[in-house]
């Protein structure tokens, strides 16, 4: 399981790779039309990131692509494995490959990436993975996590303004903007997601989508309004 | 054994069983059948565990294990595998998850299956051997095969049959099979369980249903005896009676005639059709 697992994962990798052969492209762009001005190595550093991102938000979506595709959750329900291993098989190698790649990416880079991207490559990754369950098409899901993502930012945006008026290590409170809207975020979308995928059998998954979106639906309405509400206070209080 | 207690299953609104109740002893072979939709595969999903019951529960055998999928093979009718894999990464991929050391392949050799084909390329009967040989490796204790070998050709067909015999007569297996070609296996079921409306309205062993239901072949009706179903031609009817008593012999008017399971079957169904 582990095995097919991490080939699934290499493969999402090699086809996010191929962002980074369009920036040797875009530096002839650049050169001969537009003129932005960009030298080839932010071009390489931009283009890593982005990969890196792109790479977080896919391997997180296409989790269960494999047995969309080929029609194999009764197959996978059939085997001795318990939904704990299924799930832990599929997100391991997926998270591993993520690391290695947000790694490489800061070793390009050459600043602390992995530290200032980490937990919104953590939010893309997540949010994709646990939307995945109920959204059958990447092009759906990564609108749903474009809009996950503007709620982490601005949720962070609330935090940090809240932050300003206390005390404290300016790192500390760096982390405290990105970890609580991530965990805000993600913890009834996955619990959403495990409840459901827990209980999950061969039926058709309309039919099986009730607690999920009995969870999340309301949560992200509740999020969204509080996040409206609490700029909207905060501006007015600067 | 599998023992099935107070099971309640539902596809959205539609219920399929309530409170359904069902035993199977070890060893036994049994046919399940009934009208399509009325729950036949949806019955060996719930026994196979790839469908989760709303209510009741499935035991098996304690000498199955802690989970009884390790030892249950089900051959399903939607022959669901990873198809993007080739042949030899689903054997390895399968191998992997069972923790077989070994696979036999000679089943797969005898249909002509390329080891680097993908699993998408093959046709149904392929398909069907693959899976079966996939399931027999695992040595399984519990088998359940759903309609899948109708749409296979003669020879496969035999050659599927022919692991299933030669598995019964190695051991103990408890085989479950879902409306497959009767004659092809009329000798292999010892009991037989018609399913009607997500209930059991029959439920015989094989030579006590072959003495219960018969053929009358008269111009009318015969009185006091429950009529399945009935065809009628211009000058007489074949009636299909359930249950008959040998008692009342002396008593019918027309020839009373033996069926074999196919017919009994084709008997039962076609009465709920009427």
């Amino acid at each position: 399981m582990l095995r097919k697992e991490i080939g699934d994962a290499l493969r999402k990798l090699v086809e996010s790779l191929v962002f980074l052969v369009i920036i040797p492209f875009m530096y002839i762009v650049d050169k001969l039309v537009w003129k932005w001005g960009l030298d080839y190595r932010s071009l390489i550093d931009t283009g890593f990131v982005i990969t890196l991102l792109i790479y977080a938000v896919y391997a997180g979506g296409t989790v269960f692509q494999s047995e969309r595709k080929d029609r194999a959750f009764e197959y996978l329900f059939s085997l001795p494995l318990t939904r704990r291993k299924i799930i832990l098989a599929k997100i391991l190698p997926r998270l591993g490959i993520l690391t290695l790649l947000g790694a490489a990416a800061t070793i390009v880079v050459g600043r602390g990436l992995l530290v200032e991207a980490g937990i919104t490559v953590l939010v893309l990754f997540f949010s994709s993975l646990f939307l995945s369950i109920a959204v059958f098409s990447i092009a759906i899901n990564i609108f749903g996590v474009g809009l996950i993502y503007l709620m982490f930012f601005q949720g962070g945006r609330v935090v940090g303004r809240f932050l300003l008026k206390i005390g404290g290590s300016s790192y500390l409170k760096w982390l405290v903007t990105q970890s609580v809207p991530a965990a805000v975020l993600l913890i009834p979308l996955g619990i959403a997601f495990w409840l459901t995928f827990k209980k999950m059998d061969a039926r058709p998954l309309k039919l099986q989508m009730k607690t999920y979106y009995s969870i999340t639906l309301p949560a992200l309405f509740v999020l969204a309004l509080l996040i409206a509400l609490f700029s909207r206070s905060s501006m007015a209080g600067l | 054994m599998i023992e099935i207690r107070g099971l309640s299953f539902s596809y959205g609104k539609t219920n399929v069983f309530k409170d359904f109740d069902l035993s199977i002893p070890e060893g036994q072979v049994c046919l399940v059948t009934g009208i399509n939709g009325v729950g036949k595969s949806t019955l060996l999903r719930l026994m196979a565990g790839v469908l989760k019951p709303d209510k009741g529960e499935i035991r098996y055998d304690a000498r199955l294990g802690a989970d009884p999928r390790q030892k249950l093979g089900f051959v399903s009718d939607a022959l669901s595998l990873y198809e993007s894999l080739t042949v030899v990464e689903a054997i390895g991929f399968h191998k992997s998850v069972y923790g077989l050391s070994s696979f036999d392949d000679s089943l797969v050799r005898h249909t002509k299956i390329g080891y680097g084909q993908k699993v998408r390329e093959l046709s149904t009967g392929q398909r069907t051997i693959f899976h079966l040989s996939l399931i027999l490796s695992l040595e399984p204790e519990v088998l359940l095969v759903d309609e899948i070998i109708h749409s296979i050709d003669a020879y496969l067909r035999r050659l599927f049959l022919e692991q299933i015999v030669q598995l019964l007569s190695k051991r103990r297996l408890t085989v479950v099979m879902v409306n497959v070609n009767f004659h092809d296996i009329e000798q292999l079921i010892e009991r037989v369980i018609l399913l009607k409306s997500g209930e059991i309205a029959v439920d015989e062993n094989i030579e006590a249903l072959k003495a219960k239901v018969k053929k009358i072949v008269a111009q009318n009706p015969p009185a006091s005896l429950n009529i399945l179903s009935r065809i009628d031609y211009a000058d007489y009817s074949e009636f299909f009676v359930y249950p008959f008593n040998d008692r009342l012999r002396g008593t019918i008017e027309g020839d009373i005639l033996d069926l074999n399971l196919t017919e009994i079957v084709s008997a039962f169904i076609g009465g709920e059709y009427a």
